[in-house]
């Protein structure tokens, strides 16, 4: 995420301005410290220019 | 807009609430309700007074704010039912009481927050362990000191009981404090240490 996001020049806070969420929001996602919904996956990728898969990893935990 | 909408009706309703406490001179728990308001709304209070603009409440918050909701829910049960079984009764109750408990509820939805909030990001998973650990002794000492101090109004002992009965009273409140003392010291450095690694992260990028 922090790869495709330096691509398109963009700083965390104005990612998280286009998807409506908080700075830390973006940071924490970064770090792998928090799973996003579908809905917010998606929107980071359509900000991002890129496929959700390309983003995010599924893990099957079960 | 939404989060803005969201904090006037918040700051409306708590201040009506507050007014009605007010007229009705209870004013700890007027107090307690203000302070409510304060504690949920510090981010966005902070932000406005800071930035002149709200933070936008997304889900990470919400989830956040829905489990430290549920945390002080389930104190405020927890507290009210050890009430209860120690014998008092919430018509007798003081109002300086009530007050009480409602700021330690806030107190609970407060550092709830705060640990889900930052702490999960920035400690380890053994440090969090810990921490949980500190946080929990600091909670159940509360509650033992609290159910204990009610517990002895409502038992009268004979005098042949008696001694015995206040060397036990009183090495519960001994060991309470001590438990109280060691999960708040212990606490605090741990979240020092996740607010200090917080700033040192949040700068990035």
């Amino acid at each position: 995420m922090k790869e495709y996001r330096a691509r398109l020049n963009l700083t965390q806070e104005k990612l998280a301005e286009i998807v409506g969420v908080r700075r830390e929001t973006i940071i924490f996602l970064e770090k792998g410290k928090y799973n996003p919904s579908l809905k917010l996956a998606y929107n980071i990728s359509k900000a991002l220019n890129a496929g959700i898969e390309d983003i995010f990893i599924f893990e099957d935990l079960s | 807009m939404k989060n803005r909408l969201m904090l006037i009706i918040t700051l409306i309703i708590a201040f009506a609430v507050s007014t009605v406490f007010i007229v009705s001179e209870m004013y700890y728990i007027a107090a307690a309700i203000i302070v409510g308001f304060v504690v949920v709304g510090h981010q966005e209070i902070w932000s406005l007074l800071r930035h002149g603009k709200l933070l936008p409440i997304d889900e990470r918050v919400t989830g956040n704010m829905g489990k430290a909701i549920r945390n002080s829910f389930l104190s405020l049960i927890i507290l009210l039912a050890l009430i209860l079984l120690s014998g008092g009764s919430m018509r007798g109750m003081p109002e300086f009481f009530l007050g009480g408990i409602l700021i330690l509820v806030e107190v609970v939805y407060l550092i709830t927050y705060l640990y889900y909030e930052y702490m999960e990001a920035t400690l380890d998973g053994r440090a969090l362990k810990i921490l949980k650990a500190f946080l929990l002794l600091s909670a159940i000492s509360v509650f033992i000191f609290i159910f204990s101090a009610y517990f002895s109004n409502i038992i009268y002992p004979d005098a042949a009981t008696a001694i015995k009965y206040r060397m036990v009273h009183l090495s519960i409140f001994i060991i309470s404090a001590i438990g109280f003392v060691v999960g708040i010291v212990g606490s605090s450095v741990l979240f020092i240490k996740g607010l200090l690694a917080r700033s040192s992260h949040i700068t990035l990028g």
